[in-house]
């Protein structure tokens, strides 16, 4: 069983990944509870605060996950801290929706009986509302933290770990298996974290209220046994955070590497990591696959990393907003001057490789349509659709200005992100795609690369992209980085892309196999 | 002792408590009852605070409570309302002693004195583990009791606690307050809408009437002498032979019985029964004293030369008191087979005569008012 094979394999990873799920979900859902718990009681008392509070609360479930993510990278970043505010975003309203059901429903007899018998508000709140409520508010944490562990897996999105970094880079890779070995751990997780709050739910449950049919003796045994699968449980989750403070002691000598969200950006990820460590005495934190174009730029003027490789063209249309040229050298004058000016991001120099947009198809339609050049598609563009990424889409050097340049009307565009575009062709669903120059994938579906004739699309090499502050303190990263790009040609990286996305192998294994190879030394 | 004075009570357009004022003196037992609606929970729940009158006062031992702090106030009584006022997730001995806990009750002491609670109440210390809904109603009801109790309060209010139960232990719960009453002698103010209920457990009965306080008397009182028709329907006629220890000698004697001296002649004798058309005369002294009873027959079967008549007076004979029951008079004669007993006071002067005729007329009116 080769997906036996992978999780062998991959164990190491996908159990550090799984404790981080874990962190990430505990903390978030322990905010939820902090937050939640009191604004329940707070509603159930002041009655005209409870429909605007479950509104809003209702109205942040409805906005879409994704969207959500987005909209907080500009406050908090990437990294943990918009993904666990996301999670607790949506853990609220179950929580403060049965803390004030379970609060309201309590018979007006009992509060008054025990307000009659002279116990104060704080009293009646902590002896008698919460108590009797307790098993409903735990219904409701339970609801909670079993979408808290599914939702966590978005927080790889934005760099936020957990196992959502398997399924995304699974779904990108079009590699079955670390899906499910992202996706099936996550089940897992879910099930046991419902197991868990169900035990602590029917621990809280005074037996009273318990309406089973079981003999006392036995519920007393089953309470027991709840009891000590809680306890076990609440020691492990506290054993992994005080394992995370130790880990999180932070060496000064650290800068962080990002990178964007597919093959060839994770290879570089490690690629310049290593060759950093390798060469220097700074240590290296890997945020490789961090999300798209903006998701990571902004990580670096945000100062969540130090470091990333971008794409020329990338920088100077999209991030300083000029018209596309194919202007090389000006290209790159511009953007380090700007980006200097605008932004206190170093440009140092250009790679080897020039990884720019272009359109593919598969064999069998460029034979069909006669298919060479960008421009034989403007004849025949009314029949094809097209499937490029949301990027693609969006960008001035993108689908719009191609799109003009060659007098191209496509019958319809279908934005997907990622690989599935490379499934799509395959079945049919669109006929066009954009792709990279360098990308394995296109070799793994052997698919013919449109000629850009015309010269629409700007020049894409590679090019480090490094925080002034960080460079001012580690100027000897300059030096490596400049070493490295040489090597670093179109066929170097279509072939490291292709083992990747091809034969399977993980980007970082890729990254080291090649640096041992060139044996580089500064 | 708690005095309510000119007490009102109205939210914005309904007045539900109309000028109230009585006094419950300490150690009474007072009954508040009425038709649902006429504001004697409002009342009760006055006394600890639940509500607060609109205009008026209420003291307890002169001391207003509005300047008494509400928690402090609550403490200081006991309160038992039906089944709702144990609450659920709490075992028994946590309900028991909730408030003793809260107040710092050493553990030991407190735990003794849960034992003692159950044992007043009449039960059983196992269940003090236990939880309120693994309970009957009467034993819930007992534990509400005991939870009043466990302080040690002066004052303690019941809001309709039995009404829930079946009759069976209603009366039993009943039976055990009163015994609870006889012994500790607490001021207790009871809700309650069944006047069998008020009549049997209280020294004091107010009956209300859509907010106002229409009787304040006790149970006997209320019965014989209803200041308007509306308790006279309330009571109902009938109802005081539901309590037949309410009706009194006094109540059904002759008052003005025909009498003799000790040295009255025969002949005068004779002749003063048959002029009154009776069979036997009582025979008093100078002060009214009872002596004894000279009967005809044995006045007729003796020697006619004895003029005087007194070796003829019966002095072996039975009295009763004015406040004696009738249920103690058909006891006595049950025993005595007696047909004539003397109504005395406590220096044992005649104040009147019970005959059979007459404890039959009293008894046959409960079915010839029926037909008024």
């Amino acid at each position: 069983m080769e997906f036996i094979d992978y999780i062998i394999e991959n164990k190491d990873q996908i159990i550090s990944l799984c404790i981080e799920h874990i962190e990430l979900t505990a903390l978030a859902l322990i905010i939820a509870i902090i937050i939640g718990v009191p604004i329940g009681i707070l509603i159930s008392y002041k009655r005209k605060l409870n429909k605007p509070v479950l509104g809003i609360t209702s109205v942040t479930q409805a906005i879409p996950s994704m969207a959500l993510l987005g909209f907080m990278i500009p406050f908090l970043g990437i990294g943990t801290a918009p993904a666990i505010v996301v999670v607790v975003l949506y853990s609220l309203l179950p929580i403060i929706k049965n803390t004030y059901t379970g609060i309201a429903n309590i018979s007006p007899a009992t509060v008054e009986a025990a307000t009659g018998i002279g116990l104060t508000k704080a009293q009646i709140l902590t002896k008698i509302q919460i108590p009797e409520a307790l098993p409903i508010i735990m219904a409701g944490v339970r609801i909670s933290s079993v979408s808290a562990v599914g939702l966590m897996t978005m927080a790889a999105f934005i760099g936020g770990g957990g196992l959502g970094y398997l399924i995304f880079s699974g779904i990108r890779t079009v590699n079955n298996y670390q899906i499910l070995a992202g996706a099936i751990p996550a089940c897992i997780l879910a099930l046991l974290v419902d197991y868990f709050f169900g035990a602590i739910e029917k621990l809280v449950t005074p037996i009273s209220l318990q309406n089973e049919t079981k003999s006392k003796e036995k519920q007393k045994k089953e309470r027991r046994k709840n009891k000590i699968i809680v306890i076990i449980t609440i020691l492990i989750i506290g054993l992994l955070f005080l394992q995370e403070i130790d880990f999180s002691k932070k060496s000064k000598n650290v800068i962080r590497v990002g990178s964007k969200d597919f093959t060839e950006q994770e290879i570089l990820c490690y690629m310049t990591s290593h060759t950093i460590e390798n060469n220097t005495d700074i240590d290296v934190e890997n945020e490789c696959n961090l999300g798209g174009a903006q998701v990571v730029f902004s990580a670096l003027t945000n100062d969540n990393i130090d470091l990333y490789i971008d794409y020329a063209g990338t920088d100077y249309t999209d991030i300083l907003k000029h018209k596309p040229i194919s202007d090389v050298d000006k290209v790159y004058k511009t953007i380090k001057k700007e980006m200097k000016e605008k932004y206190d991001i170093e440009v140092l120099n250009q790679m080897a490789f020039n990884n720019t947009y272009a359109l593919a198809v598969t064999k069998e339609t460029a034979q069909r349509y006669n298919l060479a050049t960008i421009s034989d598609l403007t004849k025949v563009s009314n029949d094809l659709i097209i499937a490029p990424t949301l990027e693609f889409i969006n960008r001035e050097d993108g689908l719009p200005g191609l799109e003009k340049e060659y007098g191209l009307s496509f019958k319809d565009t279908i934005g997907i992100d990622g690989s599935p575009r490379y499934t799509a062709l395959q079945n049919n669903n669109a006929q066009v795609i954009d792709a990279f120059t360098t990308d394995g994938l296109l070799k793994k579906f052997n698919l013919v690369v449109l000629e850009d004739d015309k010269n629409f699309f700007p020049p894409y090499y590679a090019i480090p992209l490094v925080r002034s502050d960080t460079l001012k303190e580690y100027p000897e990263i300059e030096k490596v980085l400049n070493a490295l790009g040489p090597y670093l040609t179109d066929e170097v990286m279509q072939d490291l892309n292709y083992q990747v996305d091809e034969l399977g192998k993980s980007p970082e294994k890729v990254a080291t196999d090649f640096l041992n190879m060139i044996n580089l030394t500064v | 002792m708690i005095v309510f004075k000119d007490v009102s009570k109205s939210y914005k357009t309904t007045t539900v408590l109309k000028d109230i004022s009585f006094t419950i003196e300490d150690g009474d037992l007072v009954c508040l009852i009425g038709e649902s609606g006429c504001g004697k929970t409002t009342t009760l729940k006055m006394i600890n605070k639940l509500n607060s009158p609109t205009s008026g006062e209420i003291t307890i031992n002169k001391q207003n409570i509005k300047n008494i702090n509400d928690v402090k106030l609550r403490r200081k009584m006991g309160y038992v309302i039906q089944q709702t006022g144990l609450f659920s997730h709490m075992t028994i001995r946590e309900n028991i002693e909730i408030i003793a806990k809260i107040e710092k009750m050493p553990e030991q002491k407190r735990s003794k004195r849960v034992k003692e609670m159950m044992d007043m109440v009449g039960l059983d210390e196992k269940l003090l583990e236990r939880y309120p809904n693994e309970l009957s109603g009467g034993q819930l009801q007992r534990i509400g009791i005991a939870r009043a109790f466990m302080t040690d309060p002066k004052i303690i209010l019941m809001d309709e606690p039995f009404s829930a139960l079946d009759p069976m232990s209603r009366t039993a719960l009943q039976d055990e307050l009163l015994k609870l009453q006889r012994k500790f002698h607490k001021t207790i103010v009871f809700v309650t809408h069944d006047m069998d209920e008020a009549i049997k457990l209280a020294d004091k009965i107010a009956i209300m009437d859509q907010g106002e306080l229409v009787q304040y008397d006790t149970p006997e009182n209320i019965l014989k002498h209803p200041t308007n028709d509306f308790v006279k329907n309330f009571v109902g006629h009938k109802r005081i032979w539901n309590s037949p220890e309410f009706i009194k000698v006094k109540d059904i004697m002759i008052t003005r019985p025909v009498t003799c001296k000790e040295d009255d002649s025969k002949f005068y004798c004779i002749n003063k029964m048959r002029m009154t058309k009776v069979d036997s005369l009582m025979v008093v002294d100078e002060e009214r004293k009872l002596i004894g009873i000279l009967y005809a027959e044995s006045l007729s079967l003796k020697n006619h030369k004895v003029k005087g008549i007194k070796e003829y007076i019966e002095k072996d004979i039975v009295s009763v008191k004015e406040n004696d029951s009738i249920v103690d008079l058909a006891k006595l004669i049950k025993n005595t087979k007696s047909a004539t007993i003397p109504v005395v006071d406590r220096e044992k002067r005649l104040t009147g005569l019970i005959t059979r005729s007459s404890l039959i007329t009293a008894l046959s009116q409960q079915f010839t008012e029926e037909d008024e």
